[in-house]
């Protein structure tokens, strides 16, 4: 019986050789860019090398549902595809970023989001929800925005990190502990702090009642 | 204002916020996933490997077991087994040292069983005899009380058709690790002892008229004692 586990992991293991990674050159940002630009396919492959993981697994963390990711993925392609030009975005990765993290917000409804509960988007969400009500009345959503480059501007770079990392990428605390090196106590008491903060902010600026 | 809000607010960030954190997106969730259920794949198929060998071997294992388990039915036509010293004696004679063995004193009740083993053909003629088992089992009575004190005589035949038992009893016993030697009325008697899984077992041989005598036991003093008592 011993055997046969042993036998079965070489062949994952043989498995694993027969299939190694294609190393490729990637292109930088700007030339991806000038391909949109260009209107030359290749450009989504390019995005697709450099980027595909980081959006997969980004619209994952939201969507907790591979099929779903994949799909929000391909959208954003043909977003990106659609949208440049005219946009010629600072950073490719932040735009793509943000093209798919909205794509895969929109692909929940507000209803499912609870019923789900294989994600970190859940966890996240209701981590959030702790700090806010429903009976203010929200109408400036750019002046939202604003309040949130200003909240985001006046933490510290590792507070920012980590409020990003949670309520931005969706990362578990476990995973935003590894990525930054620190413990994982110290996150979730980072995160704690920072939603009291923006809790402040947002009353402040008449957010919440 | 609802959680929804300030996600999609947070979509509007500065790139330079979002650009802030770093996901090592191969150590994300996802890949974590696939990976896992990579893993589990593997482990379904091991787990699945197994228990089809499972289904396949245990009939194979009961069959064996039973097999080795089954009493033998041609048994008792190449052996003879008593459980009474006299009738032994008056079966094997009296020259075997066999009225000689029991060790008085050492335990109110004594088991014995003696087993012949002889080749089929003639079990009359000691010439077809291989070995006499003889095994003593004292203080029976207090199985579950009293550690059992066991003795084991065997005794080859030389003078038999194939000498085969006895010339594996003297391969046997050169190769044991001797303590010593002692003479008893003449006799050459070696011992020894030797380290088994749980325990020691002590032992001595010797040969007399032609035929060799191996006692074995856990108890070296009893050992030694059977010795005696049956050469002094």
């Amino acid at each position: 019986m011993i055997l046969i586990v042993v036998l079965l992991s070489e062949g994952q293991r043989q498995f694993r050789k027969v299939a190694p990674k294609e190393v490729k050159d990637v292109l930088d940002d700007q030339a991806i860019v000038a391909l949109y630009n260009q209107r030359n396919e290749r450009a989504i492959q390019e995005t697709d090398q450099k980027y595909g993981k980081l959006l997969h697994s980004t619209s994952y963390n939201i969507v907790a549902n591979t099929l779903d990711a994949e799909e929000c993925v391909s959208d954003a392609y043909l977003k990106l595809w659609n949208s440049i030009p005219p946009t010629i975005p600072k950073s490719l990765k932040a735009y793509a970023l943000k093209i798919i993290r909205n794509l895969s917000l929109n692909r929940l409804k507000f209803d499912q989001r609870t019923k789900r509960g294989d994600g970190e988007f859940q966890v996240a969400f209701h981590e959030l929800e702790g700090i806010l009500d429903d009976r203010s009345d929200f109408t400036d959503a750019l002046a939202l925005q604003d309040t949130m480059n200003r909240f985001l501007e006046s933490l510290s770079e590792e507070q920012r990190s980590i409020f990003t990392g949670r309520y931005w990428y969706f990362e578990s605390i476990a995973d935003i502990s590894h990525n930054l090196g620190i413990g994982s106590s110290k996150v979730k008491m980072t995160l704690m702090r920072c939603r009291e903060t923006l809790k402040t902010v947002l009353k402040k600026e008449g957010y919440l009642v | 204002m609802t959680v929804e809000t300030i996600l999609i607010a947070l979509n509007g960030v500065d790139d330079k916020y979002v650009m802030s954190y770093t996901p090592i997106h191969h150590n994300s969730s996802f890949e974590k996933k696939q990976k896992q259920s990579a893993k589990s794949l593997w482990r379904w198929i091991s787990v699945a490997a197994c228990f089809v060998l499972t289904i396949c071997a245990v009939p194979i294992a009961v069959h064996f077991i039973k097999t080795n388990n089954a009493p033998d039915p041609h048994w008792h036509e190449t052996h003879v087994q008593l459980t009474d010293q006299n009738e032994a004696i008056a079966m094997f004679g009296d020259d075997l040292l066999l009225d000689r063995i029991i060790v008085p004193g050492v335990a109110d009740s004594l088991y014995q069983e003696y087993i012949l083993e002889h080749s089929g053909k003639d079990p009359a003629n000691i010439s077809t005899w291989e070995y006499l088992h003889c095994w003593l089992r004292y203080g029976v009575e207090n199985y579950y009380d009293l550690p059992i004190e066991e003795v084991d005589i065997i005794i080859y035949f030389s003078d038999t058709l194939e000498q085969t038992r006895y010339n594996e009893f003297l391969t046997y016993h050169k190769g044991e690790t001797e303590l010593g030697s002692i003479e008893i009325n003449g006799l050459t008697v070696d011992y020894y002892s030797k380290q088994e899984t749980n325990s020691v077992t002590s032992g001595a041989w010797f040969t007399f008229n032609g035929l060799g005598y191996s006692i074995t036991g856990n108890n070296y003093e009893l050992v030694m004692k059977t010795v005696y008592q049956m050469l002094d």
